[in-house]
Order: C-alpha cells, then sequence, then structure tokens
C-alpha cells in the first residue's frame, strides 16, 4: 500500500512549486501538461518498478493525485 | 482540384452533395467514397494507384491483427493454464512482427518518395567527406511527383494500424472502409488527422441523413474560411512573396512587416482551409477534428502547438513520442541516468530524448531538408530551455506562481510566444537557413522603417481589417462564444442579411485578378 503523500511528492519532484490536493484536477487545469506526464511516468516506474504502457496513459489514470495512486496500486497487483 | 476554386465548391461539393442526397441512406457512404477517389484522380491522376496500394496495405495488415486476436480470444481459453501464457506471447510476436512490416511498407513508400532526393543529397555531402573513400560522385534517385496528401493518409493509416493492433479498435472488414477512411476528400489534402475510431462510426454509418443545420452550418464554415483564404492569406501573400524572394533589397522594418504578414497569411491559409474541409464534411454530418483553437492565446511554445495544428500534435504524440520514451532501450537509458547522475537526471533526460525525436519529425515532416530540421529544433530547444529555466526561475522570482494568475504576466507570456513563434515562422519561410540568418540578422541590426517596401494602403486597410476580424472571432472563440449557433437564433432575414454580406466580402475583397497570384495551399505540398 502506498500513500497519496508519496504520489505528491513525486509530483513535487516532477514539476517544482506543484502542491495539488488529492483531487485537484491536474490535466484540464493544464497543471501537468503531456511533457510533465512523461517525466512522472518514468518517476513513477522507477520509483515503485511498475510497467506503465501507453495504453495506460489515458487522461483518467492521471488527471487527479489520487488517480495516479489507483493506477500505481493496480499496476502493482497485476 | 483546390479547395479554394469554383470547380470545387461551386460543381464538385454540389454534385457530392446532391448525389448522396439522392442514394439511398444505406448507400450513402459508398457515394462518398466514388466522390472521394474522383477528387484524389482529378487532383493527382495516375499517383492514385499509389494511394490505392498504401489502402490496401492498411487493410489487408488491419485484417490480419484483428485475426489474430481473434485467435488468441477463440483458442486460448482451451489451452492448459501453462501453454495459454506461451500460446499468447508467441501471437503477440506474430503481431508485431505484421504491425512492424506494415508500418515498414507505409513508411518505405513515403520516405522514397519524399525524402529519397533530401538523404541521397545527405549522403552524397558524407561521402565525399570521407578522405578513404575520397568519393565525389552521384546517386541517382528518381525524381517522383509526391502523390496528393501522402504525409497524411500515411499518417493516418499508421495510427488506424497501431490502434487496431493495442486493440483500442475493431480493424475495417471491408476494404471499402478503409479506402473511405483514407481518401475522404476533406482531409486527404491538408489533414486534419482523423483517428479512424472517432471518424468510423459517422463516416461508415448506414444511416447518415441530411439535416438543414448540417448543410448550414457547414456552408457557413466554408465561407468563414473563403474569407480568410481569399481576402486575408491571398492579399497577404503578394507582400510576403515580394519580401522573402527577394530579401537582400528590403530594410529590417519590410522584413519585419513580411514575417508578421506570413504569420497572418499562414494563419488565415490554413485555419482557413480547415473551415473549408471542416464545412465541406459537416454538410454530410461528418463531424472532422479540429485543427486550430485561437493559437495566438497561447501562453508558451508548448500550448501553442497544442492550438496550432494540434491533431499532428496529438498524433506524434500518441504514436511517436510516448511509445518511444516508453520503450525498452530508451527505459534503459533511463536507468543509466538515473544511476549516474541522480533521479532528477533519469526522470528528465529520456523525456528530453523523446522530445527532441519528435520535434526533429515534425520539422521533417513539413519538408525534406535542413531548414525544416532545424524548424523543429528551434520549438524543441525553447521547450527545453523552459524547462530547464524553470526551477531557477522560481528560485530568482519566488512570487512567480501568484504572477502566472494575474492579467499583466499572462499578457506578457501571449505577447512573448507570439515573437518566438514569428522567428520560427521567419524559419520556415526563408529559402533555406542561409538566407534566414541573414534576414535575421539584419532584422536586428538594420532596422530602417523608411525604407519599406511600397505598400498599397487599400491593401494594408483590407488586411488590416481582415486580421481585426479574426482575431475578433478568435476573442469570441475562446470565451466559448458559438457565433453559428448565435446566428442560427436570430430572424431569417437577418441570418440571410448575413450569408449575403459574407458572400459579397468574399466577392469583393478577394484577391482576384492581374496584381494577385493566388497562392496554392501551403500545407497540400506537404
Amino acid at each position: 500500500m502506498h500513500t497519496i503523500e508519496e504520489i505528491l511528492a513525486i509530483l513535487a519532484e516532477v514539476k517544482p512549486g506543484l502542491a495539488p490536493t488529492a483531487e485537484e484536477e491536474l490535466i484540464k487545469t493544464g497543471l501537468l501538461d503531456s511533457v510533465e506526464v512523461m517525466s512522472l511516468v518514468m518517476s513513477l516506474s522507477e520509483e515503485f518498478d511498475i510497467e506503465i504502457t501507453p495504453l495506460d496513459l489515458k487522461e483518467e489514470n492521471f488527471h487527479t493525485a489520487a488517480a495516479i495512486l489507483a493506477l500505481v496500486e493496480r499496476l502493482e497487483n497485476e | 482540384m483546390a479547395y479554394n476554386t469554383f470547380l470545387y465548391f461551386g460543381l464538385f461539393l454540389g454534385a457530392a452533395y446532391l448525389g448522396w442526397l439522392v442514394a439511398p441512406a444505406r448507400r450513402r457512404p459508398l457515394v462518398l467514397l466514388a466522390f472521394s477517389l474522383l477528387f484524389y484522380w482529378l487532383s493527382a491522376g495516375r499517383y492514385i494507384l499509389w494511394f490505392v496500394a498504401a489502402a490496401v496495405i492498411t487493410w489487408a495488415v488491419g485484417l490480419t491483427l484483428g485475426r489474430l486476436d481473434e485467435l488468441v480470444a477463440d483458442a486460448a481459453p482451451l489451452l492448459p493454464k501453462p501453454e495459454r501464457k506461451a500460446y499468447k506471447a508467441k501471437v503477440a510476436v506474430l503481431k508485431r512482427s505484421v504491425l512492424g512490416a506494415g508500418c515498414l511498407l507505409l513508411l518505405g513508400c513515403l520516405v522514397w518518395l519524399k525524402y529519397s532526393p533530401f538523404l541521397r543529397k545527405v549522403l552524397v555531402a558524407a561521402l565525399a567527406r570521407v578522405p578513404l573513400f575520397g568519393w565525389v560522385g552521384d546517386l541517382p534517385v528518381p525524381h517522383w511527383v509526391l502523390p496528393l496528401g501522402i504525409s497524411f493518409y500515411t499518417l493516418m493509416a499508421l495510427g488506424y494500424l497501431v490502434d487496431v493492433s493495442r486493440g483500442v479498435c475493431p480493424p475495417a472488414r471491408r476494404l471499402w472502409q478503409v479506402l473511405l477512411y483514407l481518401s475522404f476528400w476533406p482531409h486527404i489534402v491538408e489533414g486534419p488527422f482523423d483517428r479512424y475510431r472517432d471518424l468510423a462510426p459517422t463516416l461508415l454509418a448506414e444511416n447518415q441523413h441530411p439535416t438543414y443545420q448540417n448543410l448550414a452550418f457547414g456552408a457557413q464554415r466554408i465561407l468563414w474560411g473563403l474569407f480568410k483564404k481569399v481576402v486575408v492569406a491571398d492579399r497577404a501573400n503578394a507582400y510576403v512573396k515580394a519580401v522573402f524572394d527577394d530579401f537582400v533589397q528590403y530594410s529590417g522594418g519590410a522584413t519585419l512587416l513580411g514575417t508578421l504578414l506570413y504569420t497572418l497569411q499562414l494563419y488565415a491559409e490554413f485555419s482557413g482551409c480547415m473551415d473549408i474541409v471542416l464545412g465541406s464534411a459537416e454538410i454530410f454530418g461528418i463531424p472532422l477534428a479540429e485543427n486550430f483553437r485561437q493559437p495566438f492565446f497561447a501562453s508558451s511554445i508548448g500550448e501553442f502547438w497544442r492550438r496550432w495544428h494540434s491533431t499532428l500534435g496529438a498524433w506524434l504524440r500518441e504514436y511517436l513520442f510516448q511509445p518511444f520514451i516508453m520503450s525498452k532501450p530508451v527505459v534503459r537509458f533511463g536507468r543509466f541516468c538515473r544511476a549516474k547522475l541522480g533521479p532528477a537526471a533519469g526522470r528528465t533526460l529520456p523525456v528530453a530524448l523523446g522530445l527532441t525525436v519528435t520535434w526533429a519529425a515534425i520539422g521533417l515532416w513539413h519538408g525534406a531538408g535542413w531548414v525544416y530540421l532545424v524548424y523543429g529544433l528551434y520549438y524543441c530547444a525553447l521547450q527545453l530551455l523552459g524547462q530547464a529555466a524553470e526551477p531557477w526561475l522560481l528560485k530568482a522570482m519566488p512570487g512567480l506562481p501568484a504572477w502566472r494568475k494575474t492579467w499583466w504576466y499572462k499578457t506578457f507570456q501571449i505577447g512573448r510566444t507570439f515573437l518566438l513563434v514569428n522567428v520560427g515562422m521567419l524559419l520556415f519561410r526563408s529559402n533555406g537557413m542561409a538566407n534566414a540568418l541573414y534576414m535575421l540578422r539584419h532584422l536586428a541590426v538594420k532596422y530602417n522603417a523608411s525604407l519599406l517596401i511600397k505598400v498599397d494602403a487599400r491593401d494594408m486597410a483590407v488586411l488590416a481589417l481582415g486580421a481585426a476580424l479574426i482575431l475578433l472571432v478568435d476573442v469570441l472563440h475562446e470565451r466559448g462564444v458559438s457565433i453559428r449557433r448565435g446566428l442560427a437564433t436570430k430572424p431569417l432575414p437577418l441570418r440571410w442579411a448575413a450569408y449575403i454580406g459574407g458572400v459579397l466580402l468574399v466577392l469583393v475583397f478577394g484577391a482576384y485578378g492581374d496584381h494577385y497570384d493566388p497562392a496554392a495551399f501551403i500545407y497540400a505540398q506537404f
């Protein structure tokens, strides 16, 4: 089990100054663009030792910190 | 057949609509296919054979990929569990091979037809520099005429195959479905890049019905596109052509005006063309993807490219940028950077590499030449610089996040993006790198507004008013106002006054006659 704080810490590393709440919209508001999402994917893959595929790159998986946490936990269980 | 000719919107589009209207509903997609192939043949003659070959390859490969998926779905559950995994892995390898062969064939045609002269030049120059060879010969490369829309239909075909292999969309069962998807005349010449999964439900549907709203909205959009193309872009072209073709003659002021007018020309022309093609498809109730979203309101280069020719950006993001970064070699590169240089490098360097490859592809997609490669890498450098500078800027200016929410900082960002885009436009329009550098140098040091090219005051007045009208429409769209829906609620006389006024605007202020040189659509050459 991972915590939302771990995801928020990674988000702050990927984009300095970014400090969203767990449910704050990240994609539609432009807080994260496609390039930053890819940096995030690299960090998540390494940090949690998971394999994120192009099919996982859906807005619904990255639109909030909570959704990112859910993605990480799903991929870890696969 | 250009979209701004009477032959197109007077005869072809009229005949296509009538043919579609009188056909039984279930035959209407076939009428669209017949007119699409007729359009291609009228525009490209025997080069239609290249297109048909690409469509047949796409259909056959798509179908094979689909059959392989069906094979797994049917056979795998019948196998014992330990064998199931191995069976699936075997089919996955087969799928990758089929997909790879299909992509290679399609890309091979594109590279051979579009890039072989440029590759020959690069190869000859490289070989001549190798002292061991000392070779100064030449490589014979046949000069092909590019089949119409090859850069567009090839990328759409590749996207379709990748989607089928990922299981995102089912394969087209019939050849005519792929032929129609790729050849649909509104998007074959200049895009947009429509995805099969988005377009098929309406384009291939056997229940297409005419509606007054589709006809009226489509016609309005075509008229607006014609205004942008004929009144604004073709008028700006006369000045732009004079400055860029003979730039040594002109002062910095003339070059500056030429560059600004080229930006206006390209925007009016490309977005105008998109209005014509989206309007043409809308008449038949087919919604094509939007390619422009008020690009000059972008506050960064990344955002600009998400608003300008956005379907190309989306295609490259989905089928090149993301898979490239997630490919095994790049993931290994990321791990290597992380181990040697730290977590930040492991995260950012693979992405920077992916950006470089993607921007180079964007540049080279526009044309086979060094200047196009530099054009792409120019935007890449801007984006990478912006990302690298961000932590420093935040450290140096702690108030920056708050400033970014203010109107004045947003205005500054929009102005900065506009300026940088104009430099890119100069690179794009100049005929070669040496010319671009000369023009940029003289733009900076030899500014002399009194040495402007002779400007026709009436032309400039029409251009200024045209640009103001385009800006006004963009402002309204940016605020979420739907002008066409607003117009539809107005009384009949007012609506018709607007239509007749629009037609008169195009007829009276269009750049016709000996004085003008109506330019071919710039993006049609790609």
